[in-house]
């Protein structure tokens, strides 16, 4: 009888929908889209990581997004770090901490164990705790709880008791309706030192921090959330002076546009190679080559001709400092000096191995969003990659070209891939296969000199030329000239320009074939 | 349920001024609380006879009592004097072991 009754209140509970599981949002960049919301509303969830992965910081930062963006007032309680140090810590990071204290919106609590170190006859409860966590929610009214970390607590006292009397405390916390974080240590047995996740069953996030090649990367992860969908992936994230970010794949990618519109490449020669028109509005272009066949001149030219239409350009330099790139130009008839000093073209100038590509990437970001570039342009990417596993950095630039897409910037960046590298490397073709344009410069060593030769391997969705063209850099600027031939072969460099002379003097061209030669029967 | 503060309180006032002074912090009148007021009692009873003053404090009674001495666990038994000041939880079973830290021989 009694159960009959019990099931028609939770038949209307479930007609109600009152069974949704609702989320606490954190207010953190890319974690609520990889948990499709947030953290388990009114429960505990678990961060667990090993020492320096940031779970102190990302605790403290879902309780002053709660604060700042959702009005919810918090509790950080700490048995690890003073609060004053807490203090220290968290407003060097950019926070007003103390406005917030004076504002009555969230208390920090640092229980001191040391001093608690206490001899145990026999057991006892924890309730002390209770009532210290109890008159803290009480005092601001707080919907958020962090208890950062509990491993404190486990290492001076009794572990089967101190268990037990977690568990009262996370079903009490549940009851307090609070939503709250328990940070943990990683463990070697089990996820966390004490065996934590047998009690938190809710959420558990795991923090890590790798290093490949030297240069570390923090990721996170959600290994269990139940009642919700979540992303499974590892997604790599960043703090930065201001703000944790996390970088998921999933919520970008499958709402681009596709634009029609075309963007010149200000060589018109290359337009020519492009249907005509040029490469198509927020476009990702490659261009690879050797040391020395001009890729920065293409990209620099490229910048000046979007700055010379009235639109704005961002340089990211990992190479060449900006002065060096703005005198190096001028060599080459491209006056970029103005552009700056009308702010339509924005340096970033970074040595590659100063941060991880994350911090790179959102630096670069960050410019974006208030430059509001048509085009940017990477040179080189190449260098980016010596500064993490060839795999990862893969995946950023795929993320960071899908960012662009969505926000219709074209970016052209240099990369010192050639064919050769590509079967030494196969990685790099990964890269190509993120672009929709792909131009190739080489160089063609003939007789005793070398000469730039060009020519677009690939360019989605357009009818583009396959010819070789010679690829001149003069002091009047960049050049792409039809590559002749005569009886004795093709005419490059200075036998092309000894050829015209001729040609001139005998005032016909009758001896010269201009040909275009076709797909690569360059010989 | 007794109330325990009433039964165990104890405060000799035969002598102007006790030598042992201890303070049992315990969470509501549970069975866990009992249980340890009752073995401190027992173990002070026999060694410092009426040389000794027991006050108990239940901290939900007085909450504020937390913070001031930084309570996590209850029972806590704290010796005020003779100093230093020796911290105890749990509930006193083993009274060879309450002996050993209080150096009762």
């Amino acid at each position: 009888m009694e159960r009959k009754i019990q099931n028609k209140a939770v038949d209307q509970k479930r007609s109600s929908g009152d069974y949704k599981l609702l989320k606490s949002p954190t207010g953190i960049k890319g974690f609520d889209d990889i948990t499709f919301g947030g953290l388990p509303l009114n429960r505990p969830t678990l961060l667990v990581g090993s020492i320096g992965s940031g779970k102190t910081f990302l605790a403290m930062e879902y309780i002053i997004n709660g604060i700042e963006m959702f009005n919810e007032p918090g509790v950080f309680m700490t048995f690890e770090e003073k609060a004053d140090e807490l203090l220290e810590n968290v407003s060097s990071l950019g926070y007003d901490i103390n406005r917030l204290i004076e504002n009555n919106s969230i208390y920090l609590e640092h229980l001191e164990i040391g001093s608690n170190i206490s001899k145990e006859v026999g057991t006892y409860k924890i309730d002390g705790l209770f009532l210290r966590l109890e008159q803290a929610i009480d005092k601001v009214n707080a919907k958020r709880v962090v208890l950062d970390s509990l491993d404190t607590l486990f290492a001076s006292l009794d572990r089967h008791i101190l268990r037990s009397e977690f568990k009262r405390l996370f079903s009490w916390l549940k009851e307090k309706k609070v939503t709250a974080i328990v940070t943990a240590e990683l463990g070697d047995v089990f996820l966390t030192r004490m065996g934590l996740e047998e009690l938190i069953a809710d959420c558990v996030i795991e923090l890590s921090n790798r290093i490949t090649n030297q240069i570390s990367t923090r990721r996170l992860r959600v290994l269990k959330f139940r009642g919700s969908p979540h992303a499974l992936n590892e997604y790599p994230f960043t703090i930065d002076e201001n703000r944790l970010t996390v970088f998921p794949l999933i919520s970008q990618g499958l709402q681009q546009k596709s634009s029609t519109e075309r963007i010149s490449s200000g060589i018109k020669k290359l337009d020519e190679m492009l249907d005509n028109k040029g490469f198509y509005l927020g476009s990702s272009i490659l261009v690879s080559g050797t040391a020395g066949t001009g890729k920065s001149s293409l990209l620099a030219s490229f910048a000046n001709d979007v700055c010379n239409n009235n639109q704005t350009c961002l340089f990211c330099a990992f190479e060449e400092a900006p002065n060096q790139i703005i005198r190096n130009m001028s060599s080459i008839g491209l006056n970029l000096q103005p552009h700056v000093a009308l702010n339509k073209l924005q340096f970033y100038f970074a040595r590659p191995s100063l941060q991880n590509l994350e911090l790179h990437f959102m630096a670069i970001k960050e410019i974006i969003k208030s430059l509001k570039p048509q085009v940017i342009v990477l040179d080189p990417i190449t260098n980016l990659m010596t500064e993490g596993p060839n795999s990862d950095v893969r995946s950023m630039l795929t993320r960071f070209i899908d960012y662009l897409k969505t926000k219709q910037v074209t970016v052209m960046f240099s990369a010192a891939i050639t064919i050769g590298s590509i079967s030494q490397n196969p990685s790099d073709e990964g890269i190509s296969s993120m672009v929709d344009t792909w131009i190739m410069v080489e160089d063609l060593e003939l007789e005793g000199e070398r000469n730039r030769s060009m020519y677009v391997m690939k360019s989605r969705g357009m009818d583009h030329s396959k010819e070789v063209r010679e690829f001149v850099i003069s002091s009047t600027g960049i050049n792409l000239i039809p590559i002749k031939r005569n009886k004795q072969g093709i005419l490059i460099g200075s036998k092309r320009v000894a050829a015209e002379k001729e040609s001139k003097q005998n005032g016909s061209a009758e001896n010269i074939q201009h040909q275009f030669s076709k797909d690569g029967d360059v010989k | 349920m007794i109330n325990l503060q009433k039964v165990f309180n104890i405060n000799n006032r035969k002598r102007e001024k006790n030598e042992f002074i201890f303070e049992l912090y315990f969470a509501g009148d549970t069975p866990i609380s009992l249980k340890a007021a009752n073995n401190a009692k027992a173990i002070f009873d026999r060694h410092y006879k009426n040389n000794y003053a027991l006050h108990l404090f239940d901290i939900y009674k007085n909450p504020a009592l937390v913070e001031r001495e930084n309570i996590i666990a209850v029972p806590l038994l704290v010796r005020k004097s003779p100093l230093p000041e020796i911290r105890m939880i749990g509930d006193f079973s083993d009274i060879q072991k309450v002996k050993n830290e209080f150096l009762i021989r």
